[in-house]
Order: structure tokens, then C-alpha cells, then sequence
């Protein structure tokens, strides 16, 4: 290097420059790079947004060419309606689009994205792929070629997703089904697309309320007659955000509004009667058809009751007939009865009767044999006696006495002779009759004969009985016999009866077959009837249903009034937040960046006013030795020129590159588009240069000019030091008599150069400043996740189910969950839009009457907890209320649709970062939104080790849809929190390379500037780290003032970036933390300490002889 | 008795990239307890290596040196340092005071480093500035300015007070009561001081003489009669 400073072809004025930025070439380094840090962070930074702008405007504008007007109304548009517009003032293209949000049945594994499981229900919105206008950009995959294949979002779904199919789930309404031409969609590829510049979805009408992504289709994957959108190129040019744009598109706004609005009303009037007298037509048909139905219906049910009829009336004779038969039946038995009884009686008589019979012969057997013995006794007797004749005698005496009885008998007269006659013969006799008794010859026959007669008495008595008997056994066998005749008869007229029976059975059974069989008839004829019948009804149900579903999606389009949405960009959520994030870069970028730059300014004007200062004796020699004023300035305005000029170009081209770049990389994960412009700001980068020459050229021009002013005589002598003064701390003897020495000499020392101690504690303030905004926003950014999920989000799954979950339900599911969660809350989850004054803002209602809600989610603010709301109010987390102007007690906006809003009160505010969430009761929800949303949400803790084993499980759980495990979302929001750190490494790295750079230079100043006083300590026996302690001391002293005045302006300084930086989904908790001053304090301390090493070696490379020297 | 400063056979060089310089070589000479010594000699000679090397602020490249017996030859920069501290006193040419501080504080820097200094305020009445002592350097003219150098360097009780042309920044008058000032503190003291000029008048009143030429010693010559500083003239 010095060699080639040597180089002849250089005349001695340039060599002496070469060499003295050579020999300076430390300071020439620090101009450089303090130039170099400040111009490419503040040109760096400003270009972010731009370049952000670039990359977009590339993507929107050339790649995408989206439409600049959106026209949507409630009733769709056709191919004339596009005609029609194409003729409107401005307009250059035309083209119809079909969207529709669907429930999708799909297969793929969105991964983490949105950490639901394979194959699960999603709500998508469904596109037509256009051919000029919101071009989509094919990310992987192909462009599908037929009306089955599509192409899927791919940030939220991606192309894992590519070969599965989706299908339209059944739980899709009808009308929505009539927009698919397929039940089905293989996905061909993975596409973004304009309409979602950044990662958010949006909401949805269908339940769940947030898409979850979207799919592209070729147009005739619709089944649709008419076209949902229209959008709208005009000739309105310029870039994205830009007023020339924009003006030329509010001038065209009302006009498209109203040129739709009138069109679209003609549209709906015709379409309104068309529709209408179609439903009308439809249902006269229907009542008609239904009409003719009900007669022939009617007839045919008289034609089978006159059937009916007839077939009961031969079914009651047939019971008739059943009846007799059995009556007969009965009778038949009865006399079976009656004849075998009487058999029976009969055969006992008969056998009574031979009994007695022989009973009776016996007896009379047995008495004849009595009879017939006695007999012959007694004959042989009298055989002895007739042969005496004494009986026979006395037998004549009897007789004569009988007859003379019978005599006496029949004489009246006692007294007459006859009668004395026949008496005194009797009395004779009777004395004869004596004397033979006295004999006993007499008696003894008389007594035989009496035995006789008694015999014969008793002969006769048994044959009169006999007879008797006989004549009694005749007539009992007679009355048998005839009781045989009448058993007999009887038997006969059984068999009489049977037959009968037998033929009246027969009869029965042939017309009971003949009722059967024309019951049968009647029957199959009545099924047949009723089927018919049926299925009739059915035919009119389904024509019924039909025109009702036509009259609902009559209701569907035309029930209210006809809306109209002429909507520019600024309705694009992607593109309105890009501008904000983009805007939020520039906001940062306005403090900053102009801070850091100009403290580097600052920073660089003592450097080069010190060393005009030092070459004081330089320039009055070069000013005697006749050089004109002119090239002396040019010497020193050349130095630090080319020290800012290369420090300047370096730091813009580096820093519009590298900055955006860095920056973008975190905010590239938010939208879905890949990469940003190269913006360079010749502007910026001229008014930088500027003023980097300003602060170095201009204060060294100052500078030489002031020296310049001086004769060279004095020049050359040495400028009177400046004198010493005194400070005000001498004024105040208590402390300063307690400070000791060399602290006097410090505090003297520190306060002898106002301007540089005004300038170092500018830079070592303005660095703390800086560091300490890194930490702050780290600070405010860190605490949101740790926060949000370690103190407030306590539950570790949010659990969806596929329905409405009852009372019941709920209760089951706790119970076959009991194993896996500790506690499980129910929860109705919709999200809605709140007014704010800067347009609306999604947030999340989460509404449950279950007390629990407070142990799963904690609600608190400043440390105070907020009690759940009661029936009518809400609760909103502190940024939705900063946004919506809310406080407690008052009320909030909310936006049920385009046209409607209800009001909630307000009843607490409580911390919470991410999302925007209101909690109210279940009957607030209610009556807040009349709707019928039920527990369709749950949040649940578990106490498992393996949080994933725990959600698998429960995702097998009958009725479960989705399980979204906390963890997962944390780890999202971390990721997108490590980007807003990577941008705070950039300010903090920046700010303290500044630092750096800053108080090396400041400290360095000191050095060389005091060389002489330094030696002087020297010579006096001062020892090296007593030197530059001396030194340093200063050095310390200033950059812990700097420091602890930085660091308020930290804080001021934070306050404002972080108001500045602005992301939707996320709110922030701005606080710098305790330890964060102290890091920021010790990051100054710790550079001040390195800068004190560097710069004691160079105080002990100072040569104690120098303060023999005269002074150059 | 020995001499209080032997120079035996000093020699310098420096390197200045390729180039040597031979700044001294070969010095001897001894100075004596109480003398005052006037090294004089032209611009080159040698005379402020000669000073450095003797006041602590050079090593030297051959030889040694020795002063009150001691050799400080081999000495490391931190025994030079204290070497400085404590048994030499400097006066320059520009003075070097401290701008910063007061006239009393500018002596105090120095006697806070030696462990038995005379009270800063008595040197500087001694030095005859009483009345100026919380004057700043800048407030001060260039006579008063030397004599609290002088204070400064006394106030140590160093063995050696070194003068670099004491006078040289100073007008006619003022470098004479400078001198005497100097004068004084040998004789009634017993200093030994050493001045080293190019001003050959000053010899005259110097106990020894010592010229130097082209980093030589040139002759060393022992006077054996002082002028009194009011005496000579220049």
C-alpha cells in the first residue's frame, strides 16, 4: 500500500493525501463505515417498503393482472350482462367468475398448517379459473384440463394434497350442490392466487365461519347457469397503491356502482317475474295433477269398501253357518252323551234285572224245595191217618159245620128252627169234632191237615209270588226292552243328525274358501291400491319439494332486496393488509433509520472537524507555501468525500438490497407470494449522499474554512489549547470534594468539549436507544406466546364435532373421554365482524354457559381477573377493544351482514395476543344473534405426557371432526414471531455495529487528540493502565450517561415502533422488560470496555517523547 | 565519591525501516550530586535522544546508564515508569501543562504519584506563583505557565530535574528568571539539574558542560567558575 502511495506517476500533493488516509487509515475506515451503517439502514429500510411494493405490484399487476373493480350481486350474472358492461365508460375487459364456499370431504394431510388430521372436513370456496383477469399462478402440479380435476390453495392445503380427491360433502344445501357439475375433484396441482394476497382465508356463511383454503376449477366444473362475480379491468394504470391508481379508480367507482346497480335491478325484476311465474306454473301443475289424483284415488277406495262390504257380509252368514254347525256339533255330542248314558243305564238294568232274576228264582227254587218236603211229610201222615178215615170224617164233620155256618150265617132268625136245627147239628158236630180233638187223631190230621192247607197256602202264596215275581220280571223286561227299542231309535237319529253335521260342514268349508279367496283378492287388491297410493304420494312430495326448493332459492335470491357490490381492491384483505404491512415497515423505516443516520452524521462531523483541527500546522505551511485556499479545502474535502462517497454508495446499493431482502424473508410467511422487487432510491440515495457529504465534506469545508481564516503565521503556531474551565460540579463542594482526583480531572475533562460530549452522548445514547428498542419489541413479542399460551390459554385441544352437541351428547362424550382429558369445556364458536373506525375486524365469539370456561381460558388484565359475563354482555380482548373505541360499559358494533348490525355491551376487557376473541354466555349468543348454533366446540385439558397419543385418540371418537392441539398453534404463532425477531437482530446487530463504530471513532478522537497531554502523564511516571484509565475513565463516564439517557428514549422509542408495526391476527403486550434496560445498558457498556481495550493500545503505543515535540 | 549519573558508553539506533540512524554512540560522562549540567549542542546533535534515554523515555541500544548508582538500562517500560515517577523531574519547552487543570492541580498530578511529595502548595509559592495557583494553564503567561512546570517537577523530590530548553518558548526576561529559578533550586537545595539547549550562553553558568556533536560527545568540560544567571547574557 504505501509503496504504491509511492508510485511516482503521483505528484507529491496527491502522495501526501494517499498517505495520510494510509497513515489515518483507522479513522478513514470509521467515516467509511459509519457512512456505510447509516446510509444502507436508512436507505435499506426505506426501500423495504417500496421493494415490497415492487415484488407485489409484479405479482398483482403484470403477473396476475387483477381486476380493479369486483361486481357481485345476489342474483348472478350472464353472458349479456358481460356484454353489456364491456360497453361502459373506462372499462377494457370483462370476465365472469363462479365461486361458492362448500363442505369438503377431502383426503389430504394439511400438516401443521392447520393441524387437523387426515381426511377431514374442510370448508373450501370453490373458483373458476379465469383467462385475463386474476390470473391464478400455478405454484406446482399441472392446470387441470377437465370439468374433474382442480388445483388447490397451496399455502393452506399444498400439493401433498395432489392426487386426492375432494368431494362435495351431503351436508352441502342443494343450492350449493347445484353449483358443482361433479360429486368430485382430483387435484391436479397447487395455485395462489390474487384474491388471497396473504394467509388469511376469511370467513364464510357456512357453519364454522372460517375457510380453510380454496380450489380452482375450470369453469365448466360448475353446473351453474349464471356467474357469481364479474370482474372489472379498467383502464385505470399505475402501480398498487399508488394516488394515480387510486384516483382514477374513485373516479370510476360510482359510475360502476350505479351502472350495475341499474342493470342488475332490470336483471332482477325480469329474472323476479320469470322465477315467479315459473314457481306459480310449477305449483298450478302440481295442485292440478294432485286434483285428478285425489278423485281417482277416491274412487278406487269406494270400489274396494263395496268389496269390503260384500265380503263382510258373506263373512258374517259364514260365521251364521260356523255358528249352527257348531250348535249342531254340540247337539250331536249331547245325545252321544244322552245314548251313551242311556246304554249304560239300559245294560245295567239288564244286568239288575237278570241279577234279581236269579235272586228271585233262587228264592223261589229254594222255598218250593221247602214247600215240596213239608209236602211229603205231611202226605205220608195223613196217608196213615185217610187210611183210618178219622180225617176223612172230620173232614165231613168240618164241612157240615162249615156249610152249617155258611147256614147260620144266612138265617136272620136265631130263633128259628132252621137256624136251632143247623145249630144244634153244629154243636154236635163241634162236640164230635171235640172228641176226635180230644183223641188227637183229629187234631193231628186236623193239624196235618192244616199244615197242609198251610202248605198249600204257602204253595200258593209262592206261586202268587211266583207269578209275581215272574209277572215283575216280565214287566222289567218289557221296559228294558223298551228302553232297548228307544236306545235304539235313538242311535238311529244320531246318525241322522251326523250326516248332516257332515254335509253342513262340507257346505261351510266351501264357502268359507270361496270368502277366503275374495278376501284375498280384496287384500291384494287394497296393497296394491295403497302402494300406488304411496308412491304417488310420493311423486307429489318430491314435485312438492322440488318447487319449494325452488321457491327457497327463489327466497335465496330475490327474498331480500337485490344487493350490488361494485368493490374495488381495498376490499381484498390480502391486498389492504399488504399495503399495512408494507406501511408498517415504512413506519419503522420513518424514525429509525433517519435516527441512525443521523447520529452517524453527527458522528462523522467531529471526526473530520477533529482533524482539521489536528492538521492546523499542516495547513498554515501548505497555506505559506502558496497553496490557494481552495486546494487546501480540496485536500480534507477530498478525504472525508471519498470516505463518505464510497461509504454512501456501498451503504445504498447494499443496504436496498440486503434489507428488504432480510426483512421480507420475515414477513414472506405471512403471504403467498414468493419474491420482492430490487428497489433503488436514487432519491434516497441522493438525499443520503447529500447528506453524508454535508456532514463530512460540508463540516470539513466549515472547518478549513475557519482555519483558513487564520494568517499562516498563527497558523503554524500551535492554537492556543483550550483553556480549562471550570465545571459546575466545583460549584457544588459537597461533591466535589468527595471526588477524587482524577474523577475531578474526568468530570473536567468530560465537560472541556461540549460539542463532542453532546455528540458522543447523542451516539452512545442513540445506540442504547436503539438496542434497547430490539429488546423492547422482542420483549412485547416474546411475552405473546408465552403468555397467550402458558397463562391465558390454558386448554391443550380444541376439539370440533362434526354436529350439534345436545345435552345428552355432552354428557356421553365426558364420560368415554373421562380417561384421556382432565377438563372439557363446551363452547359455541362463530367468528363475526366488529365495526372499528378502521373498517371491520374479524374476531372470534366463543359462547358457553359452562362456569369451567374460566380454569381452560384466564381471563385477567393487569394482573386483576375479569369475572365471565352475565346474560347480555361480552367480554373483548384489550386490542379489539383499542380498535373498536371500547370500553366497559359501553357498546360494541357488530356486523351481522352487508346491511345488519346488533350492539353488545361491553362488560370487561381482558389480555389476550392472539386473535381477537369475545366470550359471552349462551344467551347472549342467542339473543345476540337468534340463531341456532349449537355446541359444536370443545376446549380441553389432559394430563397425558403425550398430548399427540391423547388427540389421536381422540380423534377416533365418534362425532369428533377436527382435534386442534395447542401446541401446534403455539408453534405457528412462534414461528411467525421468530420473523418479527429476525427484523429486531437486524436493528439490534445494526444499532450496535453503530454503537461500535461510533464510540471507537469518539474514543479514538480522544486519543489523538490528547496524545500530547497523554504523553506529558507519561513522562510524569504515569503508568500504562493508569494512562488509560485517565483516558478511558472519560470515555466510561460518557457512555454510561449515554447509556442511562438512552435508555428512556428506548422506551419512547419502542412505544412508538411498536405502535407502528401492526399485525392482524396479533396483538402485542409493548413493555421493555426489566432486564432488557440492563442488557441494553450493558451492550453500551461492554462496547465502551472493548473500545477502551483497542484504544489502550493505542495510548501505549504513544510514545512519552512526544511531549517534547513542538506542537505540530 | 561516585558519579550521581554515569553515561557509559551509550549508544542509539534507530530503525526506521531499511534505514538505520545512528543517533548516539559511544556517550560517556558522569554528572555530580547537586551539579548543574547544561548539555548543548546544535539541532541533530543528539542532545534530546541524549535526554530521553536519561529521563526514562528510550531505551538505549548499547552501554549503560546509571544514575544515583543504579543502572537503568535494562529497565522494562514499566520500571521506566516508575523510574519516572519517582526520581525524575521534567520540564519541557511548551511546558505541557495539563489545560484542564489549575496551576495547583497540574502540580498535584504530579506529587499524587510520589510517596513523599513537598505540598504542592509550597512549591508554587516557592516558584513565586502563590497568588495564581487556581489559575487555569490558558489564564497564565508563558513564564508563569514554565514555573509551575517547574513546581509540577519539583514537587515529585525527584533526583534529577531534566530541563528541554526551558527557555525556549519563553522571551529574554522571563527565560532568565527561569534560570534563576533553576539556579536556585540547585543551590539551596541541592538539585541536580540538567538543562540541555542550543544556547551556548547558558554554559556559563553550569557546573559542568557537556557538548555534544553528530551523537558524540564532543568534550565534557568542568567550570570552575559559575556566572550567576543575572550575569549573562544572550
Amino acid at each position: 500500500m504505501v509503496k504504491r502511495i509511492n508510485d511516482t506517476r503521483f505528484t507529491a500533493w496527491t502522495r501526501n493525501n494517499l498517505r495520510e488516509i494510509w497513515k489515518t487509515r483507522g479513522r478513514f475506515a470509521a467515516i467509511l463505515v459509519i457512512i456505510l451503517l447509516g446510509v444502507s439502514f436508512f436507505s435499506g429500510l426505506l426501500a423495504t417498503k417500496p421493494a415490497m411494493i415492487k415484488g407485489a405490484n409484479n405479482y398483482i399487476n403484470n403477473e396476475s393482472n387483477m381486476y380493479d373493480f369486483r361486481f357481485l350481486t345476489t342474483i348472478g350474472f350472464t353472458e349479456d350482462d358481460i356484454d353489456f358492461y364491456k360497453t361502459l365508460d373506462g372499462v377494457t375487459a370483462v370476465e365472469g367468475s363462479y365461486s361458492v364456499d362448500f363442505f369438503a370431504d377431502t383426503e389430504y394431510d394439511p400438516g401443521l398448517t392447520t393441524g387437523t388430521a387426515v381426511g377431514s372436513e374442510k370448508i373450501l370456496k370453490a373458483y373458476s379459473i379465469t383467462k385475463k383477469i386474476n390470473k391464478i399462478k400455478l405454484i406446482s402440479g399441472r392446470m387441470p384440463t377437465s370439468s374433474n380435476e382442480c388445483l388447490v390453495d397451496a399455502s393452506s392445503i399444498g400439493e401433498d394434497a395432489i392426487g386426492t380427491t375432494i368431494r362435495i360433502s351431503d351436508r352441502n344445501t342443494n343450492h350449493t350442490k347445484s353449483f358443482f357439475s361433479n360429486d368430485k375433484y382430483i387435484v391436479v396441482g397447487t395455485c395462489c392466487t390474487v384474491n388471497y394476497l396473504n394467509r388469511t382465508r376469511g370467513t364464510t356463511a357456512l357453519e364454522g365461519g372460517s375457510l380453510d383454503g380454496f380450489i380452482y376449477m375450470l369453469p365448466d366444473a360448475f353446473a351453474s347457469e349464471r356467474m357469481t362475480e364479474l370482474l372489472i379491468k379498467t383502464d385505470a394504470v399505475g402501480d398498487i397503491f399508488t394516488d394515480e391508481y387510486e384516483n382514477r379508480i374513485s373516479y370510476y367507482e360510482d359510475a360502476m356502482q350505479t351502472a350495475l346497480a341499474d342493470h342488475a335491478k332490470s336483471d332482477y325484476d325480469k329474472l323476479r317475474s320469470e322465477a315467479q311465474s315459473k314457481i306459480d306454473e310449477a305449483w298450478q301443475e302440481y295442485d292440478s295433477k294432485y286434483d285428478d289424483y285425489t278423485k281417482s284415488r277416491e274412487e278406487a277406495e269406494q270400489q274396494l269398501s263395496d268389496t269390503l262390504k260384500t265380503l263382510n257380509d258373506g263373512k258374517e252368514q259364514l260365521d251364521r253357518a260356523q255358528q249352527r254347525l257348531e250348535d249342531a256339533k254340540e247337539a250331536i255330542e249331547s245325545g252321544e252323551k244322552e245314548y251313551r248314558d242311556g246304554l249304560r243305564s239300559y245294560d245295567e238294568g239288564v244286568a239288575e234285572y237278570d241279577r234279581q232274576r236269579e235272586t228271585a228264582l233262587g228264592r223261589l227254587y229254594e222255598a218250593q224245595g221247602e214247600i215240596d218236603g213239608n209236602r211229603r211229610s205231611i202226605e205220608a201222615a195223613l196217608e196213615l191217618i185217610n187210611r183210618s178215615d178219622a180225617a176223612e170224617t172230620y173232614a165231613a164233620m168240618q164241612a157240615r159245620l162249615g156249610e152249617l155256618e155258611a147256614l147260620m150265617a144266612g138265617i136272620e132268625d136265631h130263633n128259628s128252627p132252621e137256624y136251632i136245627a143247623a145249630y144244634e147239628e153244629y154243636q154236635f158236630l163241634q162236640k164230635q169234632m171235640e172228641l176226635i180233638d180230644e183223641s188227637g187223631v183229629v187234631e193231628l190230621y186236623q193239624q196235618l191237615l192244616d199244615s197242609q192247607t198251610k202248605l198249600d197256602e204257602a204253595q200258593a202264596e209262592l206261586d202268587r209270588q211266583r207269578e209275581k215275581i215272574m209277572r215283575e220280571l216280565d214287566m222289567a223286561k218289557a221296559e228294558l226292552d223298551k228302553a232297548k227299542i228307544r236306545l235304539d231309535d235313538a242311535v238311529f237319529q244320531l246318525d241322522n243328525a251326523r250326516m248332516q253335521y257332515t254335509e253342513g260342514l262340507i257346505n261351510y268349508y266351501e264357502s268359507k274358501s270361496v270368502y277366503e279367496s275374495g278376501l284375498k283378492q280384496y287384500e291384494q287388491a287394497r296393497t296394491d291400491a295403497d302402494e300406488q297410493f304411496a308412491s304417488a304420494e310420493e311423486q307429489f312430495k318430491e314435485a312438492r319439494s322440488q318447487i319449494e326448493d325452488s321457491e327457497a332459492e327463489f327466497q335465496e335470491i330475490f327474498g331480500t332486496e337485490l344487493r350490488t357490490y361494485s368493490l374495488d381492491r381495498s376490499s381484498n384483505s390480502g391486498y389492504i393488509s399488504f399495503e399495512n404491512d408494507a406501511s408498517i415497515i415504512e413506519g419503522i423505516a420513518r424514525v429509525i433509520p433517519l435516527f441512525f443516520f443521523l447520529v452517524a452524521a453527527l458522528v462523522c462531523t467531529t471526526t473530520m472537524t477533529r482533524m482539521v483541527d489536528e492538521h492546523r500546522t499542516q495547513i498554515g505551511t501548505l497555506k505559506a507555501l502558496g497553496y490557494d485556499d481552495g486546494k487546501i479545502i480540496l485536500k480534507y474535502i477530498s478525504y472525508s468525500g471519498v470516505a463518505a462517497l464510497i461509504g454512501c454508495i456501498l451503504g445504498f446499493f447494499g443496504g436496498s438490497v440486503v434489507f428488504p431482502k432480510v426483512i421480507w424473508n420475515a414477513y414472506k410467511m405471512l403471504y403467498d407470494f414468493g419474491e420482492i422487487g430490487i428497489v433503488f432510491n436514487f432519491t434516497n440515495g441522493l438525499i443520503s449522499l447529500g447528506i453524508s457529504l454535508l456532514c463530512t465534506a460540508g463540516a470539513t469545508f466549515i472547518a478549513c474554512k475557519r482555519e483558513l481564516l487564520d494568517m499562516p503565521a498563527d497558523l503554524i503556531r500551535p492554537k492556543a489549547p483550550k483553556p480549562g474551565k471550570r465545571v459546575f460540579l466545583e460549584r457544588i463542594p459537597f461533591i466535589w470534594k468527595h471526588l477524587s482526583f482524577l474523577n475531578k480531572v474526568a468530570a473536567r475533562n468530560i465537560l472541556r468539549y461540549t460539542r463532542r460530549l453532546i455528540m458522543m452522548l447523542v451516539g452512545i445514547g442513540g445506540c442504547t436507544a436503539l438496542i434497547l428498542v430490539g429488546f423492547g419489541v422482542h420483549d412485547s413479542i416474546a411475552n405473546v406466546v408465552n403468555d397467550q399460551y402458558e397463562t391465558i390459554t390454558r386448554y391443550d385441544y380444541s376439539i370440533n364435532f362434526t354436529d350439534d352437541m345436545s345435552d345428552a351428547d355432552r354428557k356421553n362424550f365426558l364420560e368415554s373421554s373421562k380417561d384421556m382429558l382432565d377438563e372439557c369445556v363446551f363452547v359455541i364458536s362463530d367468528s363475526v365482524d366488529i365495526e372499528t373506525g378502521k373498517g371491520n375486524k374479524t374476531a372470534s365469539i366463543i359462547a358457553t354457559s359452562d362456569p369451567d370456561i374460566t380454569d381452560i381460558v384466564r381471563f385477567s388484565l393487569n394482573g386483576e381477573v375479569i369475572a365471565y359475563p352475565n346474560d347480555g354482555g361480552v367480554i373483548i380482548n384489550e386490542k379489539l377493544a383499542q380498535l373498536a373505541d371500547a370500553k366497559v360499559g359501553s357498546k360494541l358494533t357488530i356486523r351481522l351482514n352487508e346491511t345488519d348490525t346488533v350492539e353488545a355491551r361491553v362488560d370487561g376487557i381482558f389480555e389476550n395476543y392472539v386473535y381477537n376473541l369475545m366470550f359471552m354466555n349462551e344467551a347472549t349468543y342467542k339473543s345476540l344473534f337468534n340463531n341456532d348454533v349449537g355446541y359444536r366446540m370443545a376446549y380441553a385439558t389432559t394430563d397425558s405426557e403425550d398430548v399427540y397419543d391423547t388427540s389421536a385418540s381422540l380423534m377416533k371418537m365418534s362425532g369428533v371432526s377436527t382435534v386442534l392441539v395447542t401446541d401446534d398453534v403455539r408453534a405457528i404463532v412462534s414461528d411467525m414471531m421468530r420473523s418479527m425477531n429476525y427484523i429486531i437482530s437486524v436493528i439490534i446487530l445494526s444499532a450496535c455495529a453503530l454503537a461500535f463504530v461510533v464510540a471507537y471513532n469518539l474514543g479514538n478522537i480522544t486519543v489523538v487528540e490528547r496524545t500530547r497531554e497523554i504523553a506529558t502523564l507519561k513522562v510524569l511516571g504515569f503508568q500504562s493502565n493508569e494512562t488509560s484509565s485517565y483516558v478511558s475513565r472519560e470515555n466510561i463516564i460518557i457512555t454510561i450517561i449515554g447509556s442511562v439517557l438512552g435508555l428512556p428514549c428506548g422506551f419512547l422509542l419502542n412505544q412508538f415502533v411498536m405502535s407502528q408495526v401492526n399485525i392482524e391476527m396479533i396483538s402485542f403486550d409493548i413493555k421493555v422488560l426489566p432486564l432488557s434496560y440492563v442488557y441494553a445498558f450493558l451492550i453500551s457498556i461492554a462496547l465502551s470496555v472493548i473500545i477502551a481495550l483497542l484504544l489502550r493500545k493505542k495510548i501505549d503505543a504513544i510514545n512519552p517523547a512526544e511531549s517534547l515535540k513542538s506542537v505540530d | 565519591m561516585c558519579a550521581f549519573v554515569k553515561f557509559d558508553k551509550v549508544g542509539k539506533v534507530y530503525h526506521s525501516g531499511d534505514v538505520n540512524v545512528t543517533a548516539l554512540s559511544d556517550v560517556s560522562f558522569e554528572i555530580d550530586r547537586g551539579e548543574i549540567c547544561v548539555i548543548v549542542g546544535q539541532s541533530g546533535a543528539g542532545k534530546t535522544t541524549l535526554l530521553n534515554i536519561l529521563g526514562g523515555m528510550d531505551t538505549l541500544t548499547t552501554g549503560n546508564v546509571y544514575l544515583d548508582g543504579v543502572d537503568i538500562s535494562g529497565y522494562d517500560t514499566k520500571k521506566l515508569a516508575d523510574y519516572r515517577r519517582h526520581d525524575i523531574g521534567f520540564v519541557f519547552q511548551y511546558y505541557n501543562l495539563i489545560p484542564n487543570l489549575t496551576a495547583l492541580e497540574n502540580v498535584e498530578i504530579a506529587s499524587q504519584l510520589t510517596r513523599s511529595p513537598m505540598p504542592s502548595q509550597q512549591v508554587l509559592r516557592d516558584v513565586g506563583l502563590g497568588e495564581r495557583m487556581k489559575n487555569f494553564p490558558a489564564q497564565l503567561s508563558g513564564g508563569e505557565q514554565q514555573r509551575v512546570a517547574i513546581a509540577r517537577a519539583l514537587a515529585k523530590r525527584p533526583k534529577l530535574l531534566l530541563c528541554d530548553e526551558p527557555t525556549g518558548a519563553l522571551d529574554y526576561l522571563t527565560g532568565k528568571a527561569i534560570l534563576k529559578l533553576l539556579q536556585r533550586e540547585s543551590r539551596e537545595n541541592g538539585m541536580t539539574v540538567i538543562i540541555i539547549t542550543h544556547n551556548s550562553a547558558l554554559t556559563a553558568m553550569a557546573d559542568r558542560v557537556i557538548r555534544i556533536k553528530s551523537g558524540t560527545v564532543q568534550s565534557v568540560v568542568k567550570n570552575e567558575v559559575v556566572t550567576s544567571v543575572e550575569d549573562i547574557e544572550w
